[in-house]
């Protein structure tokens, strides 16, 4: 997807479209210049309404900032996000309000994106009002019926944030997301801090919405076995850039990244060695412009890769890498995987 | 029966806390024995009282927690004969602990440097001066290549793949007989866990140390574990060679468990849901697990089953398996 930047959209219709996105964050260093790190570096991505798209990444790789940057909350350096007709990216705040419905997010602690002195009823009351979702008299009726269709009972509307359980608020956060009937919602993390037991109602819960309401939905996670389970496409991240993007199936058969290879390596508890990153404090990242970021770590590093960097390729299968894994590298999948 | 006494015999632990004018009961009659070199899975979700029961150990619980047992038995001695002050010393020495937010073990406002020349005096074999060239050495051991500069960094400088590799080389310093290792792994990523636990699993065969590995993640218990004992509202209920309790788990619970699991890894199209969440209140008569059971049987509402042989070396906690 090495879209130009300056290329508009083929497609005007819901899809959204991230094109070169790149992301600074200035750092003050007491006297003299700002630092400046580059969160997101030329991340180019579609999420098409209604599929599950899965951002997957150590931490630091900046899933969450490119999360972020797709509801706004992040304006990016340069780059274009094109949705329906407009590009949010150069639009003011304020020309966001007609898109603001449409994008919802759903985080990782439950416990902290509620009130705590609000009942979840009225929590979940007042986004029905502020976008008039229904009529204000059916708002009460609506949350009863939000709270069934996410597994709880009306009675839960009554009940403070800290009377509930993670999982029971994880399922509420999701009912506040979907009421206002949104495109996307992003899900941060969204089952990383639930029991094993919970973890599954609440994947089979964002499964379930997303078949019944068309949702589309983008899901930052670092298990890869969760993101097997709930995506349709998965793009793994490193370090500010998507290195390998594709459907689920090809990313987990046919990995092509070695950073994707390690990373379905580590989740598979391989013996294989991987590239030590016990100095990671002191890992520099070698000089954006010429060299693979992933070099320094890389396996299958050849000499070109100090000296060139490779771009993403042509979806569906995309990857940035100059020597790609052969297919028969990936290993079958173990019996037992993390859940 | 073995003539010597295994490394650490944990007989009835009972550990409760003063809530208001209740006691709540977190670990209700945990019995398990670990043996020389032995690695035992704890494993179990939140409220189960997997981590209460490692931290009663080493009696590093608040004041309103009570901590009762039949018996601890270290290599055979009593340990809950020892007072607070005989106690310390086999602590963070005999018994060493890793727990999951390696920045909360260390000191913010010392180096790490400060904390590895305390814990090698500490074992007081080291004089006055050599603590730095065991501590470098230890830390590369435990994989830091730039051992000088990690002695002077604070704890805040080093990302947390690098301290928990520091906590290991301030256990390792102390040549504990048995660690206690509390999902040492769980706030860190995936490349960097497996390093980890890696490294674990070389020092602890190094050491010829034993471990009580804590975790709610069966792959790694699968990964790291001789033997697992899976907990449920404080109890044990079932316990056995890893491999045959994950392979062939006979509690109801278990079993779910490993079920929610597998259907990760077979990419269904919706994953297999145990009813309910742990944490709830406990029924004060039969099975804990009865309310949440898919083979509830009428009479696990009312009798509390005990553990029974389902193989060798193998117990479950469940009227399914005959008296």
């Amino acid at each position: 997807m090495a879209t130009e930047p300056t290329a508009l959209p083929g497609q005007p219709g819901q899809t959204m479209q991230l094109r070169d996105i790149v992301l600074d964050f200035r750092t003050r260093s007491g006297f003299g210049q700002d630092k400046v790190f580059r969160a997101l570096d030329g991340v180019s991505l579609d999420i098409a309404p209604g599929q599950i798209v899965g951002l997957v990444g150590e931490s630091g790789s900046g899933k969450t900032t490119l999360g972020k940057t797709m509801l706004g909350v992040h304006r990016p350096t340069s780059g274009a996000i094109h949705y329906r007709g407009t590009d949010l990216a150069a639009a003011a705040p304020s020309a966001w309000k007609p898109f603001r419905r449409d994008l919802q997010m759903v985080f990782q602690d439950p416990l902290s994106s509620f009130n705590p002195r609000f009942t979840l009823g009225s929590s979940l009351a007042l986004p029905l009002a502020l976008h008039a979702v229904v009529p204000k008299k059916q708002i009460p009726d609506e949350v009863a019926s939000l709270l069934t269709r996410v597994g709880l009972t009306p009675d839960h509307a009554k009940r403070y944030p800290h009377e509930l359980s993670g999982g029971q608020l994880q399922r509420v956060a999701i009912a506040r997301a979907i009421s206002v009937r949104p495109r996307f919602i992003v899900a941060d993390e969204a089952v990383s801090k639930l029991d094993v037991s919970v973890r599954a109602q609440v994947l089979n819960l964002l499964k379930r919405m997303n078949r019944e309401t068309g949702v589309g939905l983008v899901f930052i996670t670092h298990d890869l076995g969760v993101a097997r389970f709930l995506c349709d496409r998965i793009a793994v991240m490193y370090f500010g850039r998507i290195v390998e993007e594709g459907p689920t199936e090809a990313i987990f058969e046919e990995p092509k990244h070695p950073y994707t290879l390690s990373l379905l390596r580590a989740r598979q508890h391989d013996r294989a060695p991987v590239a030590s990153d016990a100095d990671e404090a002191g890992l520099a990242i070698p000089d954006p412009a010429k060299a693979c970021h992933y070099a320094p770590r890389c396996a299958r590093r050849l000499p070109r890769c100090l000296v060139e960097r490779p771009r993403l390729g042509e979806p569906p299968h995309a990857f940035a890498c100059f020597n790609p894994v052969p297919a028969a590298a990936a290993a079958p999948a173990p019996a037992v995987m993390k859940a | 029966m073995n003539a010597s006494p295994p490394l650490l015999e944990v007989m009835n632990l009972r550990t409760s806390f003063a809530v208001g004018q209740r006691r709540v009961k977190a670990v209700r009659g945990v019995s398990f024995t670990i043996g020389d070199e032995e690695v035992l899975g704890l494993i179990g979700e939140s409220g189960s009282g997997k981590t209460v029961t490692g931290m009663s150990l080493l009696r590093l619980l608040p004041d309103h927690a009570a901590i009762e047992a039949d018996a601890i038995r270290f290599r055979g001695d009593e340990l809950t004969a020892h007072d607070e002050e005989s106690f310390r010393k086999l602590r963070g020495v005999q018994l060493a602990m890793i727990f999951q937010d390696p920045v909360g073990s260390f000191n913010p406002a010392k180096t790490i440097g400060w904390h590895l020349e305390h814990a090698i005096l500490r074992r007081s074999e080291t004089d006055g001066k050599a603590w730095r060239a065991e501590a470098e050495s230890l830390l590369q051991d435990v994989g830091i290549r730039a051992p000088e500069r990690v002695l002077s960094s604070y704890p805040h400088q080093l990302s947390g793949g690098m301290l928990q590799r520091a906590l290991i080389a301030m256990v390792i310093a102390l040549r504990p007989a048995l660690i206690i290792a509390d999902e040492p792994t769980t706030n860190l990523d995936n490349l960097v866990e497996r390093q980890i636990l890696e490294l674990i699993r070389v020092h602890q065969r190094r050491l010829k140390a034993s471990v009580l590995f804590v975790t709610h993640d069966l792959a790694i218990a699968e990964d790291i574990c001789d033997r697992i004992a899976v907990m449920y509202a404080g109890e044990i209920v079932e316990i056995g060679p890893a491999d045959a309790v994950l392979r062939n788990p006979q509690h109801p619970y278990a079993a779910c468990l490993l079920q929610t699991s597998i259907s990760l890894a077979q990419r269904q199209e919706y994953l297999f849901e145990l009813a309910g969440e742990p944490g709830g209140k406990i029924p004060d008569e039969g099975c804990a697990f009865a309310g949440r059971c898919p083979k509830v049987m009428p009479q696990c509402r009312t009798i509390h089953p005990d553990m029974r042989a389902v193989g060798p070396d193998h117990q479950a906690r469940c009227l399914l398996h005959g008296d």
